[in-house]
């Protein structure tokens, strides 16, 4: 009786291994989706605890915008399509739809991204200050879909645009910064990318691991290709290259 | 290689014969029953056979101080269980840098399966189970971090169906060796896996599943269901698991919607929603008590008043706590539970 529950138990954790290992080999078996190159800038090290040895990083956007209506692309046809009821969203703001998964086009160094940093620089000079843009990432996403068909077919420049899976939230809002109380609206905003963080696999870690976790003033100190298979799951390819 | 059941069985009869054996000393004391002394030899000589035999077969605790010291085992082996669970957590990570991604993977799936060997092992040694249950918490500990550091090593999306896979090794061992803990940690994993998936279907993000109490509500309610169609001959304690975990679920799901009917499903005004839980709340106490009280199952009676009181405490905050008095509204909390209190006692009387 008792050989029979643990011949199970350990069914259960030869299955579900298998079942991992399977989709992660058919995530990667035809080959790369989509590769891109990106900087320190756009993959910071992930903090980590003291006795942690592992090294990661994490994909960073331009998730908040110094822009008005940054994300004003992402219109109620958009979102509708994403499954939210907007319209009733914004017929009962105080029962907030729940987060959505979704598609999203990143553009890496392109005009989104010209575009913001110029009215960045603008409102850095306006309050008296200087905006350090040597530190901040050049990844801003420009549109997103329920699935990735479309997205990988309107957006094909290999290494300036990634398709990424991510999250998107919908909230009402009565107000602006800066401004005056206006009319209920509601506020789309992309939550968060999938997966949170990109494991570095030695040897790479090896290089990675022995950097400070605080980016330098001075610019990126590594590259890394990322690669996404078929199920939009990220892993890194290429050499730390210094710089 | 006692069962479950045989061990219940045989302390209830070591119970029994302790107390029959403390009354038949009392009865003699007060002269209502005399034994000859051939009589109470037979009985002693009994008694002291049917004790060592159940001791030997069972390991059964046969007076006051041997209960207490089993409790005190059984409350050492969990938290030596759930010490040696963070300990396999923070050790994998202090080394995992250093090892290859092929000897991380191998690693990660052979723990798990090397803890269940030890847990075979240890059940052929012991009776009563203790370090078979805290090698099993580890074994379960081993298999959370196995798929949780399997997702981090290959970057994978996380899913509802991990807490399937968690769940059903922890039933699997909690029924092979009858182990509580293990128990509920399984039921807790499919309530996870159960609400997640049903937010996923309405085609929202399954992480979000906290924000809708509902489908843990149906969850909950759905384990009360199961444990009352369940017959439990071998494991005569699990019922009370399967109660405790499904009650859990469902008293903290009507108290989160009783303060946020925005995170109902239901197609009402939040104000609404809020005053209709309070009401299903205080229903679903008083008849969980009822049940409880029919049924003679104390957990359940105890659960049930207690969430009744909680209710009720914050109701009274609703209505009193911004128009009284500090000192006047916990005079009033303070008298509330005199009455409650002299309610039950009418009550325990007439259940007599």
């Amino acid at each position: 009786m008792r050989r029979g529950g643990l011949l199970v138990a350990a069914a259960v954790i030869v299955f579900a291994n298998g079942v991992v290992l399977m989709e992660v080999a058919r995530n990667r078996a035809a080959g790369p989706v989509e590769t891109i190159q990106l900087t320190e800038r756009e993959l910071p090290l992930d903090s980590r605890g003291k006795e942690d040895t592992g090294v990661e990083v994490h994909l960073n956007w331009r998730r908040f915008s110094l822009v008005e209506d940054d994300l004003s692309w992402l219109d109620q046809a958009k979102l509708e399509e994403l499954g939210f009821d907007y319209t009733r969203a914004l017929r009962d703001p105080r029962h907030p739809p729940l987060p959505r998964p979704a598609f999203v086009a990143l553009e890496y160094d392109g005009p989104a991204w010209e575009q913001w940093l110029k009215s960045a620089q603008q409102d850095s000079v306006a309050r008296g200050g200087t905006l350090q843009t040597g530190l901040i990432s050049r990844l801003v996403p420009i549109d997103l879909a329920k699935t990735p068909e479309p997205l990988l077919q309107k957006y094909q420049g290999r290494g300036k645009y990634l398709i990424v899976r991510g999250v998107v939230q919908l909230s009402a809002w009565t107000f602006q910064a800066g401004g005056a109380p206006k009319p209920l609206r509601l506020q789309p905003n992309i939550s968060e990318l999938l997966p949170g963080s990109i494991h570095v696999p030695r040897p790479l870690s090896d290089v990675l691991g022995n950097l400070s976790i605080a980016t330098p003033a001075a610019g990126p100190r590594y590259n890394l290709t990322l690669a996404y298979g078929r199920s939009f799951e990220p892993w890194i390819v290429a050499e730390p290259d210094g710089r | 290689m006692p069962e479950a059941s045989g061990r219940t069985d045989a302390q209830v009869r070591a119970d029994r014969l302790g107390i029959f054996l403390d009354e038949l000393a009392n009865l003699e004391r007060q002269r209502v029953l005399v034994l000859t002394a051939e009589q109470r030899a037979g009985v002693e000589s009994f008694a002291e056979r049917t004790l060592q035999d159940l001791t030997h077969r069972y390991d059964v605790d046969v007076n006051a101080s041997q209960r207490q010291l089993s409790l005190g085992m059984r409350i050492v082996s969990a938290l030596g269980g759930l010490a040696l669970c963070a300990a396999v957590f923070l050790f994998f990570y202090r080394f995992w840098g250093v090892i290859p991604t092929m000897g991380q993977v191998s690693i990660l799936m052979a723990t798990p399966l090397f803890g269940l060997a030890a847990m075979h092992f240890a059940s052929r040694f012991e009776r009563t189970l203790y370090f078979t249950g805290l090698i099993g918490l580890v074994v379960f500990a081993s298999f959370v971090l196995n798929l949780v550091v399997l997702g981090q090593i290959f970057n994978r999306i996380s899913s509802p169906n991990a807490f399937l896979a968690w769940g059903a090794l922890a039933l699997a061992l909690g029924y092979t060796y009858g182990l509580r803990l293990l128990l509920a940690a399984g039921l807790i994993s499919w309530l996870t896996f159960f609400a997640a998936t049903i937010v996923s279907w309405s085609g929202a993000w399954w992480e979000s599943f906290y924000s809708r109490p509902e489908c843990m509500l149906a969850g909950g309610a759905l384990i009360i269901g199961v444990s009352m169609c369940l017959h439990h001959h071998k494991h005569q304690n699990f019922p009370g698991i399967y109660r405790l975990v499904g009650l859990l679920a469902v008293f903290l799901s009507l108290l989160t919607l009783w303060f946020a009917g925005t995170g109902s499903f239901l197609p009402l005004e939040p104000k609404s929603v809020e005053r209709l839980y309070q009401v299903v709340a205080f229903v679903t106490a008083a008849f969980t008590i009822w049940v409880g009280i029919r049924h003679n199952l104390s957990g359940t009676v105890n659960l049930g008043a207690a969430f009744f009181t909680i209710f009720l405490y914050a109701k009274f905050v609703d209505w009193w706590w911004d128009r009284m008095p500090k000192y006047a509204f916990f005079f009033v909390i303070g008298a509330i539970a005199i009455g409650l209190l002299l309610a039950f006692r009418k009550i325990r009387i007439a259940l007599v």
